[in-house]
């Protein structure tokens, strides 16, 4: 990583702090701040009128760090102490408070809010406006869909704050709200518009509010008559990597011998 | 006074002592900004409107507005107000102290809001709405205020001091949530909700007296959360609550002890 881009790739309304580090071919666009306790990985792009590490005491002074090949769309906000692999993607309008550590390649939809203080595993995908409360932890491979919210407090207001885990291989489909400190099972399927209020075991299906079970996901079937629908690693593999997607495919193979 | 040199300040704004503006930020003409207070970046305060009568947007003391955000022309709001960031509000938003407004938010204007009110992410307040003091409003909560969309009819709907609304639960047009009262997640509030009562649910069911509520892990009751959370409040207004606590435990179990509870609780924290 080198101090300081090559500043053709700054816009000259942009305000980089000249202590932020940014890696090689980094671009930033017009009208955004970025702080000084800033790493930005190589050939990432910043939109215009984003603000990066925004300061706060909560962060304990360290670092907003941004892996490579990342691409944050414009009007964006994101905290300082929050660590993010390569190829982050996040939509417009996000907005990223400290404590947030993301693996390799998440991608965050437009207007999403990420309270901070969570993990995400590798390959996460939550699509826009997705509400995740402080304390949140959430696997590999997981889908979450607009508009759903992952709460923390089961008294409002009190300090008790138990976050919700999500595994991996999990879809919450929209408008969903899952209750605090419930845990969504490896591979389970949430219905859209479900209230989830207790776990939800691996590879089940949830639906309504409250959610109850519906019994084993493998049930729901591909609109084209191809075959079973979950676990979706078997027909969905666009955006995986092809060593992963490999892996995906042996390890169901097992699994079916 | 600290103005960015990329801000466009009207030389028609009212800045009080120690006002801070950020980068990129528009002050219209119209706008009295108190002592002390903050507006980040990317704003707009005191967009202009026809609908503001010429009225101006004043902000109170010691307030933080977090970038992205865009205020009209017309809105009162008491010191310390304090918002997330790409908050809107709209123009006739009459507020006390301490009002604080999450993420993406949005105050459609017209409306009244009591003192120390605290709204978290993506609110959404219809015009005519009425808030009490120290309400809370989780995520994506919201009050509506047409019967029949679309319609001329501005029915507003009120909640009132102390009451707290779940998340994705929304208010129906005219409806009023009474005192203390706990609207829990994902509730459509189709009619109005007695004070200290818990209701849940679409349809909505009413679940009980809030005295029910416990936190999680011990037998201590949830409610008056003014009882065991405290976090943000001006000391004098803890003050106020704990003694009112004390008086009301000697009252109902003439006991010095149960009151020692409380502050054994408080302590523990």
């Amino acid at each position: 990583m080198k101090h300081l881009a090559p500043m053709a790739n700054i816009h000259r309304t942009a305000l980089v702090d000249p202590e932020a580090m940014l890696g090689r071919n980094v671009s930033i666009g017009p009208f955004t701040i970025v702080h000084s306790n800033v790493e930005i990985g190589d050939d990432t792009m910043i939109g215009s009128h984003c603000e990066l590490g925004v300061a706060t005491p909560l962060s304990n002074g360290s670092p907003l760090s941004i892996g490579n090949n990342s691409l944050i769309r414009s009007h964006s906000v994101f905290y300082q102490g929050s660590s993010f692999g390569p190829e982050l993607e996040a939509g417009h309008r996000i907005t990223v408070r400290e404590g947030t550590k993301a693996g390799v390649n998440f991608r965050v939809g437009t207007l999403s809010d990420l309270q901070g203080n969570s993990t995400f595993g590798d390959y996460v995908r939550l699509h826009s406006n997705v509400h995740v409360g402080k304390g949140t932890h959430v696997g590999s491979f997981v889908w979450i869909f607009p508009y759903v919210v992952l709460t923390n407090d089961p008294t409002p207001p009190s300090e008790t704050r138990m976050g919700c885990t999500v595994a991996d291989f999990a879809v919450i489909a929209t408008m969903c709200v899952v209750l605090p400190g419930v845990h969504v099972g490896s591979g389970a399927l949430i219905g859209a518009g479900s209230n989830v209020t207790k776990d939800v075991s691996p590879e089940r299906i949830a639906c309504g509010s409250p959610a109850i079970d519906k019994g084993p996901a493998s049930r729901v079937m591909l609109r084209d008559g191809s075959g079973p629908a979950y676990p979706w690693r078997e027909q969905f593999h666009r955006g995986y990597p092809e060593e992963v997607v490999q892996g995906w495919l042996n390890e169901l193979k097992r699994f079916a011998t | 006074m600290t103005i960015h040199p990329t801000a466009l300040v009207d030389a028609q704004a009212k800045l009080g002592r120690d006002v801070t503006i950020g980068p990129f930020t528009i002050v219209h003409g119209n706008v009295e900004i108190g002592d002390g207070s903050v507006i980040e970046s990317h704003c707009e305060i005191g967009h202009p409107t026809p609908l503001a009568d010429g009225s101006r947007l004043s902000i109170g003391a010691a307030s933080v507005i977090r970038s992205h955000s865009v205020f009209y022309e017309g809105s009162n709001f008491g010191e310390g107000l304090k918002t997330g960031h790409r908050v809107i509000v709209r123009e006739g938003t009459r507020a006390g102290r301490g009002l604080q407004i999450g993420v993406g938010s949005e105050i459609q204007g017209d409306c009244t809001i009591g003192d120390h009110t605290r709204m978290q992410s993506d609110v959404l307040i219809g015009k005519v709405s009425r808030i009490g003091s120290f309400v809370w409003m989780f995520p994506r909560s919201g009050m509506l205020n047409d019967p029949m969309p679309p319609s001329n009819i501005l029915n507003g709907a009120q909640i009132d001091s102390y009451a707290v609304i779940g998340a994705y639960s929304f208010l129906m047009p005219g409806v009023t949530v009474g005192e203390g009262a706990f609207v829990g997640v994902c509730t459509t509030v189709s009619r109005a909700v007695a004070p200290h009562r818990i209701v849940c649910g679409d349809p909505m069911v009413d679940k009980g007296s809030t005295e029910r509520l416990r936190l999680p892990g011990s037998r201590l009751p949830a409610r008056p959360w003014t009882r065991h959370f405290h976090r943000g409040y001006p000391e004098e207004v803890i003050r106020g609550w704990i003694s009112e606590a004390q008086t009301l435990t000697s009252h109902l179990s003439g006991g010095e002890a149960a009151a020692g509870t409380w502050q054994e609780n408080k302590t523990a924290r």
